[in-house]
């Protein structure tokens, strides 16, 4: 049984929301920490959350060692101190939510109250949290320890400076409880520099990123248009010459405080989205190229304008509109945006399965007569399966979208904050998982149609070739016998990497194949499903040791 | 219409049929060698074996075969003067390959079951 269907149907998450999003949390094994204690296992999964969070603010140095809390007790304790609440343990449970909250970007109102503002020897939580959101945001480059010194007083008036707030001459370090907040909110913040920009592309220079400057040049979705003013956009002149003015122009820019701000916060709503993973310092290095390159290929809308390009390189620097922004959200998503990521979900679905339909036609050669009609029938056999599979997963896309619109608008509107989040995530885990299964679905059909595993390394050329029995003929060409047991050990690496894929694939697709004999009517129905598709792909790539996919952390695009 | 319909289901599991009974045997067959052969105009082993024949090819060698039937009985030929240097690496691949056959096969009839399985309960 869904821990999260029965919660719904049983209405328990209407006494206690949170168990609801907590499940959800747990089933997906999302970021979010997940209710503690039915098992051992996931009280550790708790534990170590809260003892990542009570490090994040500078409170405890030790690694969770042991079940439950144990190693985190002092931390927590000095937390709860610090937080003027109740040292009782039952109330862990509330005390970790309210550190999640104080972690997470998520632009509301903090919950802790202050009587006067922050300054040279203010101490305490506050302090703490002030420094983590400059320390994450590329400001603050100390220990986060609590206790505001000459580091946490110049990360805070070089913040100011950065997004044009006032320095008041008698005590330009001051920090109230609206500046904590607009610390915490990337929203306001990305509409602030967007605004203090005005217009000018944030400039890197190209000197590194060789392989970037490829990418773009050569892959369409990587100049993804946005639809949005010219300002927001380049206009792509290629006669623009590459004259001293234009170069000396591009220093300029690259060097503006303004450019440094710009790209930090960049590379902070690449983080917060688990693109990247790298220090916020402004500097862009192979890192963050390649988390904004895997950032604008999942947010190609697959049209732009004739032209027009977010990203544009020209004479040595890549230079990226201040629109790039808005991609990220100037605002706290509503419901609206739960539709909207519906429909990119099925959006998306339609473009991998039309990409992969694309790449399927090399037509066989066969000469023999029988053999040859026997296996165009098979192909026809073969092919009709993949074209109903492909339907299948559409359409199983789709309605997974559709009950999660339904769900949210029927059940869990009036829980915004966690509930956009989770759903976001737990959308965005479906489509990964969906898309995983029609990949091993097609690899499977590859395989029915022709397996052949090729080593060539100079004169020597090994290959294996199955049928779809599984028979197997090795074809070993040996002009260099010295050659020959290095090249069979590489090969038999090859050979054993497919054999691996394969038997992963094989496992997902029967999984999820037996999984749909659960299947219950209606859009709940088939988000329920594809929460156990889901769950169930996932521990198949974690058996195999694939690396899971990353999802959004904190919000999406 | 009836009838070519009837055609194509005896065809439907005819070919079937044919993938569950092949799957109850399992042979390797590794071939050594100067080998001159285009990839594009073979896709199963009758027609690589006719090319070999046809080829003006002058060292092909059979390594090893193995037949393996499902309830695990099995043969294996290897070449009578093998090269302790050369070719016992090769050998081994072809014991690997067989290996490697195996555990696809029984990766498909367990994705089967699965998926039996999971929709008959």
């Amino acid at each position: 049984m869904n821990s999260i269907i029965d919660a719904i149907r049983n209405e328990t998450f209407a006494i206690d929301p949170g168990l609801f999003f907590r499940s959800l949390s747990r089933e997906l094994k999302l970021s979010s920490p997940p209710y503690p204690g039915l098992n051992m296992a996931q009280g550790r999964e708790w534990a170590e959350e809260v003892g990542d969070g009570l490090r994040e603010l500078g409170y405890g140095p030790s690694p969770v060692s042991g079940p439950g809390l144990m190693g985190t007790r002092a931390p927590l304790s000095a937390f709860k101190k610090e937080a003027g609440l109740e040292q009782r343990e039952d109330l862990d449970l509330e005390v970790s939510d309210r550190l999640t909250d104080f972690l997470e970007f998520e632009g509301e109102a903090d919950d802790l109250e202050f009587s006067e503002p922050l300054g040279p020897e203010s101490r305490g939580l506050p302090v703490r949290i002030l420094q983590y959101r400059l320390k994450k945001l590329g400001f603050f480059h100390q220990e986060v320890d609590g206790i505001f010194d000459s580091h946490t007083l110049d990360a805070v008036m070089e913040f100011k400076r950065s997004f044009g707030l006032a320095l008041e001459p008698a005590a330009p370090g001051l920090v109230d409880q609206d500046l904590l907040a607009m610390l915490g909110n990337p929203f306001g913040l990305s509409r602030k520099i967007y605004e203090r920009l005005q217009g000018q592309p944030l400039v890197l220079n190209l000197a590194l990123p060789l392989a970037f400057m490829k990418t773009a040049l050569s892959r369409h979705h990587v100049k993804v248009g946005t639809g949005g003013t010219s300002k927001d956009q380049f206009v792509i002149d290629p006669l623009i010459p590459s004259t001293k003015e234009h170069v000396s122009k591009m220093k300029e820019l690259r060097e503006s405080p303004e450019n440094r701000v710009g790209l930090a916060l960049l590379q902070f709503r690449l983080w917060m989205l688990s693109f990247y993973d790298g220090p916020v310092d402004g500097i862009f290095g192979e890192k963050s190229l390649k988390a904004l390159r895997s950032f604008l290929c999942e947010h190609n809308s697959g049209e732009r304008d004739e032209g027009k390009f977010l990203v544009y390189i020209t004479g040595g620097y890549v230079l990226i509109a201040p629109g790039i922004f808005s991609l990220f959200g100037f605002d706290r998503p509503g419901p609206q945006e739960t539709q909207d990521y519906a429909d990119a979900v099925s959006t998306s679905l339609d473009g991998l399965l039309a990409k992969s339909e694309k790449g399927d036609a090399s037509p066989l050669l066969l000469k023999n007569g029988a053999l040859s009609a026997a296996w165009s029938k098979a192909r026809e056999l073969f092919r009709g399966l993949y074209r109903g599979a492909k339907s299948v997963v559409v359409f199983v896309g789709k309605s997974i979208a559709k009950g999660a619109i339904k769900l949210w608008h029927e059940t869990l509107c009036g829980f915004e904050r966690p509930g956009l989040h989770l759903m976001s995530q737990a959308l965005a885990r479906i489509k990964k998982a969906l898309a995983c299964f029609w990949q091993s679905l097609k690899r499977f059909y590859q395989f029915l149609r022709d397996l052949t595993v090729r080593t060539s390394r100079k004169n020597n050329v090994m290959d294996t070739r199955f049928q779809r029995d599984f028979d197997c003929l090795n074809l070993i060409s040996i002009e260099d016998p010295a050659q020959a047991a290095a090249d069979a050990k590489q090969h038999l690496r090859q050979l054993r990497l497919n054999v691996r894929d394969f038997a992963m694939a094989c496992d997902i697709v029967g999984a999820t194949i037996g999984l749909a004999g659960k299947l219950l009517s209606g859009p709940i129905g088939w988000l329920r499903l594809a929460l156990r598709v889901v769950s169930t792909i996932y521990q198949i790539l974690g058996k195999y040791g694939k690396k899971p996919f990353t999802t959004a952390g904190g919000e999406w695009a | 219409m009836a009838e070519a319909r009837t055609k194509a289901e005896n065809s439907f599991w005819t070919t079937i049929e044919k993938f569950f009974t092949d799957l109850t045997t399992l042979d390797v067959v590794t071939l050594t060698g100067k080998i001159n052969l285009t990839v594009a105009n073979v896709s199963n082993f009758e027609d690589i074996l006719e090319n070999l024949k046809t080829t003006a090819v002058s060292e092909v060698k059979v390594l090893a075969v193995s037949h393996h039937q499902i309830d695990s009985d099995a043969v294996m030929f290897v070449k009578g003067d093998l090269d302790q240097v050369n070719e016992k690496p090769l050998l081994a691949m072809h014991q690997e390959t067989v290996k490697a056959a195996q555990e696809m096969r029984n990766k498909v009839v367990e994705m089967v079951a699965n998926a039996i399985t999971g929709i008959i309960k």
